[in-house]
């Protein structure tokens, strides 16, 4: 009985490490910030998941699964919502997601190299003045005693050529 | 015996992960790749001091990792939070600064 929860458990901590080792390769091979968000939130969750699993069955009745099960729940409760607001600051700060052919990945045979669509021109997403105005109404909403700004198209350029 | 190994094995992993983690840090291009680096780098020191606690038989670590998780949480969201306005907040100044 022991040895099958050893070996149960085993697996479990050998699967959430692969999990998380190629969530760091992810991070650091991917081409561009959404790709990496996307490694990387995944395995944090997965990876976190699979390893205090395997961990819980190692426990015995003591205090620690608790903290384990506490551990847990939080990192499952956090870990999507960090993600979540990362990307959403990168979207609102003005960040584009890169096309296939400027990734510097390889192309398929007859994939024409065609400039990259920018956020506006894909009919889902709000062209992208729409979202920094948006951005802008937000901030002014959390801030009102400051003016909201930008609406000097000059200015703005010049703010985020510095950024 | 088995799993001591284990542990130790899973301890490395986690520990390579985190400098992959750093290195990202470092090189990031965009300000979000370094909050992105911080972020990751915080879970897995949640889940490295988890895996030390057992393989060193001390409890208490799970202690220490609770509550670097609560920190990380709170710190990556307030990191955010300032770097979200901070376009807009300069816009805000250029624009004073030309009103002047």
């Amino acid at each position: 009985m022991d040895l099958a929860l050893d070996i149960i458990s085993a697996v479990l901590l050998a699967a959430g490490t692969f999990f998380v080792f190629a969530g760091g390769v992810g991070v650091m091979r991917m081409p561009d910030f959404y790709t990496r968000m996307h490694a990387a939130s995944l395995t944090d969750t997965g990876g976190a998941a699979l390893i205090i699993a395997g961990l819980l069955l190692q426990g015995g009745l003591t205090l620690a699964p608790v903290k384990l099960l506490a551990i847990f729940l939080f990192l499952f409760l956090t870990s999507p919502t960090a993600s979540y607001a990362l990307v959403n600051a990168a979207l609102l700060s003005g960040l584009k997601p890169k096309a296939r052919n400027e990734t510097g990945l390889s192309l398929p045979e007859g994939d024409a190299v065609k400039p990259a669509p920018k956020l506006g021109e894909r009919g889902t997403n709000k062209p992208d003045e729409d979202i920094r105005k948006a951005a802008a109404k937000t901030v002014a909403k959390r801030t009102p005693a400051k003016k909201p700004a930008a609406k000097k198209p000059a200015a703005k350029k010049k703010a985020a050529k510095k950024s | 015996m088995m799993m001591e190994w284990v542990y130790f094995g899973a301890c490395v992993g986690i520990l390579v992960t985190m400098t992959l983690a750093v290195a990202r840090g470092l090189m990031g291009p965009t300000i979000f790749d370094r909050v992105l680096a911080v972020n990751m780098f915080g879970t897995k020191t949640v889940l490295f001091l988890a895996v030390v606690s057992y393989l060193s038989g001390r409890p208490d670590f799970l202690d220490l990792a609770l509550a670097y998780a609560l920190i990380n949480f709170i710190g990556v969201l307030a990191v955010l939070l300032f770097f979200q306005s901070r376009e807009v907040r300069r816009a805000a100044e250029a624009e004073k600064e030309a009103g002047k």
